[in-house]
């Protein structure tokens, strides 16, 4: 599904992604750990565009053949099917909560000139209906109705980052970004999330890449579980392996000394 | 009693429509025939300032969809005013009066393009210079190229008509870009615009090419700007380059600061406030800037939303009348 080769990714003298290669498989959960400054938000920004890496590769597979987009513009990758979201909730705060699911869907309407004359003669109700319809069905799913029509910015943390994962999904992703979308949540709060993303996974069939740094978290939903430290690849394998794996446990805990 | 005074929604059109239930509809065609009606109700000093008030609010809601939507903070509505008007007043010989409004909007809009290019790169305060310069930059073409601007004589712009038909053009043009004004806000597109404002890089991730949507937000702006520019013209009857100095640019952003950042209705009002103003104190000349200054200062720390968000408020107050 997605294939990062050998990334490198520099700020001056740091190197925040160190040859950094990894596989999505489709219908997959995969984790990413990793202490702070590890590099897992960098990883993020390099498949979504945001940063460019120094070199490496970011391929897609899409319907079998491989799409090279190293050097895809974001909003181009977005139409690829690449939806994320922020481990700093980054909502449109003046906007309703139903506006903010809508624009999710702004890859389906048309964009430019004929945009805007589309809207000035009332041409775009049916792009209206059926991006209204969509959000509506994941309005319905993810139990937003009471806040259809608040501001985005007076909502309630967890009540945002449903929000946020509601408006990467109105966008029919083929893969998901989470980043840390369950930090600050209470134990319940954490339960229901965790229920979407796995309902988002088997029923949708979205591939996922989740960052998180609650264990117990990771192991409950993820296949697989990558562990970064100083934007390199430590480990990797399932929740068990790679908890138990003496380096992972050396750059969280440190090892004795003698 | 309780009365059910406004119709529930019940279809997701009711989110799209511009005018939601019957009493909107008569509230619309109400204010509809009194604009009709100002020619016979007022005296021909007061319309022509109505008409100024209409014009100009034109052009404030042009820079509104640039400044309060989008939220790039820009000072060139002198510029873009100026080649507005005299785009008109020299292909108004050639093309007439209609096709050579649209004209000016277009190569306004050209010019709001090109100028924002730097949009890409700068930010806020930086925009804001970069702009201003193409203001002082335009302003200075004028003086200096007599071709352009009719030299000391300055340039006269052929009669459309008489006062009250130049009103009517006015209120015509105004009704055509403010229910356009409100389709584009309420479209994806000006959603796109809030999106940027926001936050640019969640925009950029949900697929909105920031590049296209700012040089879009410039063009549209720059095009209402333009054909103000051209019903300038129309209004004055006569241009020189003093009409255009920087500080219009300045009156322009403090109409829309007071009117209401990031919103149609407060376009106008804020446009009858700035141009309706200055006609009470027509004695006092001086005292203009000092009560400007002092009402910004009162609007940005007591009312953001400017005196649209006074409205809003007051609007609740009567729609809620019997539980307050």
């Amino acid at each position: 599904m997605l294939l990062v080769q050998n990334v490198l990714l520099k700020f001056g003298e740091v190197r925040a992604l160190d040859d950094v290669s990894l596989e999505l498989k489709k219908g997959e959960i995969l984790g990413i750990i990793g202490p702070n400054g590890s590099g897992k938000t960098s990883l993020f920004n390099v498949i979504n565009g945001i940063y460019k890496p120094q070199s490496g590769k970011i391929l897609l597979e899409l319907n079998g053949e491989k799409i090279d987009i190293t050097n895809t513009p974001t909003w181009k990758r977005t139409r690829y099917g690449i939806s994320r979201t922020f481990q700093n909730i980054k909502l449109f705060g003046t906007l309703p909560v139903v506006d903010n699911i809508i624009l999710g869907r702004n890859i389906y309407s048309d964009s430019g000139v004929i945009g805007v004359l589309k809207s000035v003669f009332s041409m775009d109700k049916k792009d209206y209906i059926n991006n209204r319809k969509k959000a509506e069905e994941i309005i319905d799913f993810l139990d937003l109705k009471p806040y259809r029509y608040s501001l985005a910015r007076d909502l309630s943390l967890g009540v945002r980052k449903k929000v946020e994962l509601a408006r990467a999904l109105a966008q029919d992703p083929k893969i998901l970004l989470l980043d840390e979308p369950t930090s600050g949540l209470t134990y319940e709060e954490k339960s229901e999330f965790l229920y979407y993303v796995k309902e988002i996974n088997e029923k949708l069939g979205i591939s996922i890449i989740v960052i998180e740094h609650d264990v117990k978290v990771v192991s409950s939903i993820a296949n697989r579980v990558i562990a970064m430290s100083f934007g390199k690849i430590i480990s990797e394998g399932t929740p068990q392996n790679v908890f138990q794996d003496p380096k992972v446990i050396e750059t969280y805990i440190g090892t004795e000394r003698i | 009693m309780i009365k059910k005074t406004v119709r529930m929604k019940t279809d997701y059109l009711d989110d799209y429509r511009l005018i939601a239930d019957l009493p909107a509809l008569v509230f619309f065609a109400l204010v509809t025939v009194v604009f009709i009606s100002i020619p016979f109700l007022f005296s021909e000093l007061w319309l022509s300032v109505i008409t100024h008030i209409a014009l100009y609010s034109i052009a404030v809601l042009g820079q509104n969809l640039l400044i309060g939507y989008t939220g790039l903070i820009s000072f060139g509505q002198a510029g873009f005013l100026a080649i507005g008007a005299y785009t008109f007043a020299h292909s108004v010989h050639i093309l007439g009066f209609i096709p050579s409004i649209f004209i000016s909007g277009l190569i306004a809009s050209v010019f709001g393009v090109i100028v924002g290019f730097p949009s890409l790169r700068l930010k806020g305060p930086y925009l804001a210079i970069a702009t201003l310069g193409f203001s002082v930059v335009v302003f200075q073409v004028l003086q200096n190229t007599p071709a352009i601007s009719g030299g000391r004589m300055g340039l006269s712009v052929p009669s459309f008509g008489s006062k009250a038909e130049i009103f009517y053009l006015v209120l015509a043009f105004c009704y055509l870009f403010y229910i356009a004004g409100y389709k584009i806000v309420k479209s994806s597109i000006g959603k796109s615009f809030s999106a940027i404002r926001d936050s640019e890089v969640a925009a950029e991730t949900l697929g909105i090419n920031i590049v296209k949507m700012k040089l879009l937000s410039f063009a549209i702006s720059s095009f209402y700007t333009g054909v103000a520019g051209a019903l300038y013209a129309i209004y004055m009857k006569y241009l020189e380059p003093n009409m255009f100095f920087i500080t219009e640019s300045i009156l322009m952003f403090s109409a829309i600061v007071i009117g209401g950042i990031g919103s149609v209705l407060g376009s106008i009002l804020g446009s009858i406030f700035v141009i309706a103003v200055p006609q009470f104190f027509v004695g006092m000349k001086e005292l203009v800037p000092i009560i400007f200054g002092i009402v910004i200062v009162l609007v940005v720390m007591f009312e953001p939303l400017g005196l649209y968000g006074r409205w809003i408020k007051i609007k609740l107050y009567f729609m809620n009348l019997p539980f307050r």
